[in-house]
């Protein structure tokens, strides 16, 4: 089966759609995750600053052994409540004071911030660190004494719960984004849906009115206003197509039927003038009135295409064999007359899909062409067969003669309107025969398939979906 | 036989009548169905067109037969099935597609009439008949024929000729026709002899315009008054 025109325009509107948004939260949500993280590190380093701040303070003021003592007690007290390790060091790094271990003291990043404290320099706001970096927050002020740098205050806080607050931000922000997508995937698949309904709509209606259907419309009552508009203008062109198909169905029929007057009168005047004339000219006016009578069945012909194609199909499922059968026992006769062997060829049977009447006279023209163009004493086979090399889902009904055949050039063209082969001309017919055929077959997928005898003559089969 | 052509086109008209006079048929013609329904009871047979500009033929073909059992033939440029299935549903004794053949026509009347005549002689015994032409008279219903009184004995075949150009006085009998009624066959050397019987008949007669020959066509009895129908 065919796949429906909306489903992979639908997939590329709805990812083309994901992509846009995806890049519109990316967008929005990096720079609120970066400010977010930001902010925490610099409450933080606020608030440990302002600690620093007030431990250089009172180490500045501090004047001897008892000062220092009491000092160390609060930095004591410090690291029991918030956990982090407080010290005061000499300029040169000796360690003062401090709240307990001197381990974090002996990191990289306390020796430089030591270090700039000990020059004079204030604490700089630290650069941003990603959550999963366990690096702690080091914070480290100048002691001043009567204008002199005679110290440094440090804190060493561990940054890792601000850290995990962090990332609990950045997961809200993520899980909002991730509901915000949700809603908006499924927004766009009914917002892609609204729009391709006409499209699929335009779809199916083009394909059935591609087969022949031309009663196809369209719906032109939802989707947005351009694709509306554009149904509407659909269904007026399948009007328009359908109206001149009927005018031009309308003509042929109708001229052929308009013709038929005038012919008539001059076939009678004819025929008139032969019983008045002398034996010669009498044979020669019977002649021209047989002419008269050639041009009437290539009238009937037409017509009868122009009903053809006007009529509707209606397939069913047939035993091909008993079609093939039937045929056969009616065209014996004939076949009989000009000493022709006609026979059906034994063959396993075989269910086509097609209508019964259409593929009768589709049969019919084709023997009647294959024993018109054999000669006597030759056979004419018929059968059933698979389709060489092609298709499993069709069948051949074909009929093989001995006549002359066809070159290659003629081949292409047979079933052609009016085509007749060069050396057919003076034949009884029309060349409407196969053509007929050809109309008949195409509603349902039967095709006329024509091809050169094994030894010579010519094959001329119909191309059947079977159901076996 | 008085015929109706029932036909809007002219030239179709005039070509088909010069046909049938040759026939020797009384040709007339309609051009509307008001005109075909008005002449009705001059015709013995009538042609009917189906595009009629007035009126559809169809609804002409019904009226006829309403009041009427003239045989009627359809002759249209219809050649659908079921305008052919109509026509005769609606009473039409046949129907034939335009371009039609006038020997063809012929033969198709004679066929309507015979049938016409098959239904009658049940209650009129019409092969009873005595065809008088001039100074001869024919008998049908005992077989014989006289000249001025006297009787003239004739062969079989003889008798069937001149019965046969009897049953229709005036109209013309193609060649063909007389062939296949008297002797059953056809073919190219029965046409020498029915022109030796049709010698041999005008000799016995001693009538020669009796038998008139019409060229090209065959041969009919120029009867003094119809005998019958």
């Amino acid at each position: 089966m065919r796949r429906a025109v909306g489903d992979g325009m639908r997939g590329r509107l709805l990812s083309i759609l994901l992509v846009l948004m995806g890049l519109v939260l990316l967008a929005l949500g990096v720079p609120l995750g970066r400010s977010l993280a930001d902010r925490q590190q610099q409450d933080m380093f606020l608030d440990r600053l302002g600690d620093t701040t007030r431990f250089a303070s009172q180490a500045g003021q501090a004047s001897g052994p008892v000062d220092l003592g009491l000092l160390r007690e609060g930095l004591v007290r410090y690291q029991s409540v918030y956990g982090a390790t407080a010290a005061v060091l000499a300029p040169d790094g000796a360690v003062l004071a401090v709240s307990g271990s001197t381990g974090p003291l002996g990191l990289d990043e306390v020796r430089q911030r030591v270090a700039n404290a000990a020059a004079g320099r204030l604490s700089d706001v630290p650069g941003f660190a990603w959550p999963w970096d366990h690096r702690p927050l080091v914070v480290a002020e100048p002691v001043y004494r009567a204008g002199d740098v005679v110290g440094v205050a440090v804190t060493v806080s561990p940054a890792d719960r601000m850290r995990a607050a962090v990332l609990r931000g950045w997961a809200a922000i993520a899980g909002i984004a991730l509901v915000g997508l949700v809603l908006f995937v499924l927004a766009a698949t009914r917002l892609t849906a609204w729009v391709l309904r006409p499209v699929r709509r335009l779809d199916a209606a083009a394909h059935t009115i591609a087969t022949g259907d031309l009663d196809a419309r369209v719906a032109a009552d939802t989707g947005p206003p351009e694709l509306r508009r554009l149904a509407s203008a659909f269904n007026e062109m399948t009007d328009a197509l359908a109206a001149a198909l009927e005018q031009q169905r309308a003509f042929v029929a109708n001229a052929s039927h308009q013709l038929r007057n005038p012919l008539g009168a001059l076939l009678l005047r004819v025929e008139h003038a032969a019983m008045e004339a002398s034996p010669e000219v009498a044979t020669e006016l019977a002649e021209a009135e047989e002419e008269g009578r050639r041009l009437s069945r290539v009238l009937d012909d037409l017509l009868a295409v122009a009903r053809l194609e006007n009529a509707r199909a209606e397939p069913r499922r047939l035993d091909a064999v008993a079609l093939l059968a039937d045929r056969v026992r009616n065209w014996r006769v004939v076949a009989a007359k000009r000493g022709i062997d006609l026979m059906l060829e034994p063959t396993p049977g075989a269910w086509v899909v097609a209508d019964p009447t259409a593929l009768g006279s589709c049969l019919d023209a084709i023997l009647d062409n294959a024993l018109k163009f054999s000669g006597e004493g030759t056979t004419v086979r018929v059968t059933v067969r698979d389709v060489p090399g092609a298709d499993p889902r069709m069948v051949d009904l074909a009929v093989a003669d001995e006549g002359p055949g066809l070159d290659a050039g003629e081949l292409a063209r047979v079933g052609e309107r009016f085509w007749r082969g060069a050396r057919d001309q003076n034949e009884p017919g029309s060349g409407l025969g196969l053509s007929i055929v050809r109309t008949l077959m195409d509603p349902y997928g039967g095709r006329l398939h024509v091809e050169p005898g094994a030894a010579r003559g010519l094959v001329v089969a119909v191309r059947l979906p079977t159901d076996r | 036989m008085r015929l109706l052509i029932v036909e809007d086109d002219n030239r179709v008209a005039a070509a088909l009548a010069g046909v049938m006079a040759r026939h020797g048929f009384t040709v007339f013609r309609a051009a509307t169905g008001a005109e075909a329904l008005a002449r009705l009871p001059d015709a013995d047979v009538v042609l009917l067109d189906l595009g009629l500009p007035d009126t559809d033929g169809f609804d002409v073909c019904r009226r006829i037969r309403a009041g009427s059992d003239v045989p009627v033939i359809v002759v249209t440029a219809r050649a659908e099935l079921s305008a052919r299935i109509h026509g005769l549903n609606l009473g039409a004794d046949d129907y034939m597609v335009k371009p039609v053949n006038g020997a063809e026509l012929v033969a198709r009347i004679h066929a309507v009439m015979r049938r016409g005549r098959g239904d009658a002689a049940r209650g009129r015994d019409d092969d009873d008949r005595t065809v008088v032409a001039g100074p001869v008279t024919i008998d049908l219903a005992v077989r014989t024929v006289h000249v001025g009184g006297a009787p003239v004995v004739l062969t079989r075949r003889e008798f069937d000729l001149l019965a046969a150009l009897a049953r229709q006085p005036g109209l013309v009998y193609r060649r063909g026709q007389l062939v296949a009624e008297v002797w059953g066959t056809y073919d190219a050397s029965a046409e020498r002899t029915l022109e030796v019987h049709i010698g041999s008949l005008r000799a016995k007669l001693g009538d020669h315009a009796l038998i008139e020959t019409v060229r090209g066509v065959g041969y009919r009895i120029v009867a003094d008054a119809p005998g019958g129908r």
